[in-house]
């Protein structure tokens, strides 16, 4: 039902998309670039700090600036997709009781917005593979992987942000503080062998080190976890997406009813 | 999951069934307490959960046009509307409805100013659940309709209140729907625009098209509608003829719903607006 009643809409979901990207870049004086100077910057200031300043601490693979930029760009993805999600539903309630749109739309049409951001911020990985000299192996295709992993991941949680957004305003907040945690809970600056044997099954809880590391394995295949480490990240990726579906069903009449 | 079910099967246009509903409403405090009185003075409010409807069934029939009148409140009305369309769902029953019930209420906030007349159709128009190319095809349609052909690519912030009603009357109409749900815009705008509504909506009657009609004034309700429903303490109170339900509520209680204002916050297409913040 969800899948025909948004296919239903996908046309005006596009042309809402395309005019979300057009208008996002259109009164910057930079352009489409500032969709890869800003992961660009934060990727630059990481390597400086992490293997300038700190230098010679070994905190993931060599080289560490193109190591640090495969899991940046998805991170980046993932935040920015997650809290722009939290705005979701609430800035479209005036519309909501007059359209006869799915309730949905606007949280998948947030969501799309930014996975195709995602995807024009790919060629810094280019790039940073032409700096560093460094290019990736058969194990590449698990990028597809990650990908599609990555997207079902964020569509539960963001139809599980966005309801509770409407129903409770300081979620936004709660959820802000929760992703700066868990930009330093993921793998992103490090490596996940780096952390202690003891810790390890904790740190698979998190449904992106399974996906972050997969990024990964397509450079350096040293990085795959043993299996057992994927299937608890995406089992817990497979339960975000059914808790956000379920939320969001229990929700909807009382998102309804806020409008 | 979609809030708005189909059932192509069903006899009756839209069919309630023991539909009880419950709307947070936003109350200022009573009491004389310092709590109290701290709170009103802060301007603080308290939403109470207020039966709306307890336990309503109603059909209707495909070509019928149904006056909605509330017996007290006007709000009720736009409920009863919303529940019709889809766009709440009820705490307990069902509303069943047999093709897409266009939902036209709040037509002016619809309208966004920083918009041209052009995108805003557009948005209506997606908003109501047609596709672009749709859009795109009666396009012309519209523009000669609601006599847009100078004003098509100017701001809609420049429009004069007579034409936003007629963009707005016109794009729902240009949906093709098989039943409506209006609150105040069955019949807008001045003298000759009405002719060309009166036309057109009494030619989709004629082709049994359904319509629930709330917030207009008697004389459309009599000379429009063959069927009047009155809503009073969350269940029907009348269900009878249009005659019928004028003496009961009094002819001067019904007034033309409107408001005039245009929007100019957020809307369907600034969803998005501060996307540099996300850290």
């Amino acid at each position: 039902m969800l899948r025909v009643s948004i296919w239903r809409s996908r046309q005006a979901l596009f042309l809402l998309v395309r005019r979300d990207l057009s208008q996002k870049y259109r009164k910057l004086k930079l352009g489409y670039l500032w969709a890869i100077l800003e992961p660009l910057g934060m990727s630059v200031t990481m390597w400086f700090v992490f293997e300038i300043l700190l230098g010679g601490r070994d905190m993931g693979q060599q080289p560490y600036y193109l190591f640090l930029t495969v899991a940046i760009l998805p991170w980046w993805w993932f935040t920015s997709g997650i809290s722009s999600s939290t705005r979701a539903l609430v800035g479209f309630s005036r519309t909501l009781p007059v359209s006869v749109l799915p309730t949905q739309f606007s949280v998948v049409r947030v969501l799309i917005t930014r996975t195709f951001d995602f995807l024009f911020s790919l060629p810094l990985i280019l790039f940073a593979m032409l700096v560093t000299w460094t290019f990736p192996g058969i194990n590449i295709g698990f990028f597809l992987l990650a990908f599609g992993i990555q997207l079902v991941l964020m569509y539960g949680l963001s139809m599980l942000v966005a309801s509770v957004s409407v129903l409770v305003p300081d979620f936004a907040r709660i959820v802000r503080i929760v992703l700066r945690a868990a930009f330093y809970l993921s793998p992103v600056l490090y490596s996940l062998a780096l952390v202690p044997e003891g810790a390890r099954s904790a740190a698979a809880l998190n449904p992106l080190a399974g996906i972050l590391t997969l990024y990964r394995v397509g450079w350096w295949p040293q990085e795959h976890v043993p299996m057992v480490g994927y299937v608890i990240s995406f089992g817990v990726a497979a339960v975000c997406l059914v808790a956000g579906i379920i939320t969001f069903r229990r929700l909807e009449h009382r998102i309804l009813k806020e409008a | 999951m979609a809030r708005i079910h189909l059932s192509p099967n069903l006899a009756h246009a839209v069919e309630f069934e023991d539909v009880r509903l419950q709307m947070p409403r936003t109350r200022r405090r009573k009491g004389g307490g310092r709590g109290d009185r701290l709170r009103r003075l802060a301007r603080e409010t308290s939403k109470v959960r207020q039966d709306v409807f307890s336990g309503l069934s109603l059909a209707v029939e495909p070509g019928e046009a149904v006056a909605v009148i509330a017996r007290d409140r006007r709000a009720d009305t736009v409920e009863f509307l919303r529940l019709a369309a889809g766009t709440l769902i009820p705490d307990h029953g069902h509303v069943h409805r047999r093709d897409t019930v266009v939902p036209i209420l709040r037509r002016a906030g619809l309208l966004n100013a920083k918009l041209t007349v052009r995108q805003n159709i557009f948005v209506i128009g997606i908003l109501l659940g047609m596709s672009p190319e749709e859009i795109n095809e009666r396009l012309d349609w519209i523009v000669e309709t609601a006599g847009l052909t100078k004003a098509l690519d100017g701001y809609a912030r420049a429009c004069p209140p007579e034409l936003r009603r007629r963009i707005v009357w016109t794009v729902s109409m240009a949906t093709h729907a098989r039943a409506f749900a209006t609150q105040g815009s069955l019949i807008v705008g001045d003298e000759s625009f009405r002719e060309t509504g009166w036309a057109h909506v009494e030619g989709l009657k004629a082709e049994g098209v359904t319509f629930l009609v709330a917030g207009q004034n008697a004389r459309v309700m009599e000379r429009f509608c063959t069927r009047a429903v009155v809503i009073g303490d969350g269940a029907i109170v009348l269900d009878g003829t249009v005659a019928e339900a004028l003496a009961l509520v009094g002819r001067g209680t019904l007034q033309d719903d409107d408001e005039e204002t245009i929007d100019d916050g957020a809307d369907v297409l600034d969803a998005d607006r501060d996307e540099w913040r996300a850290d």
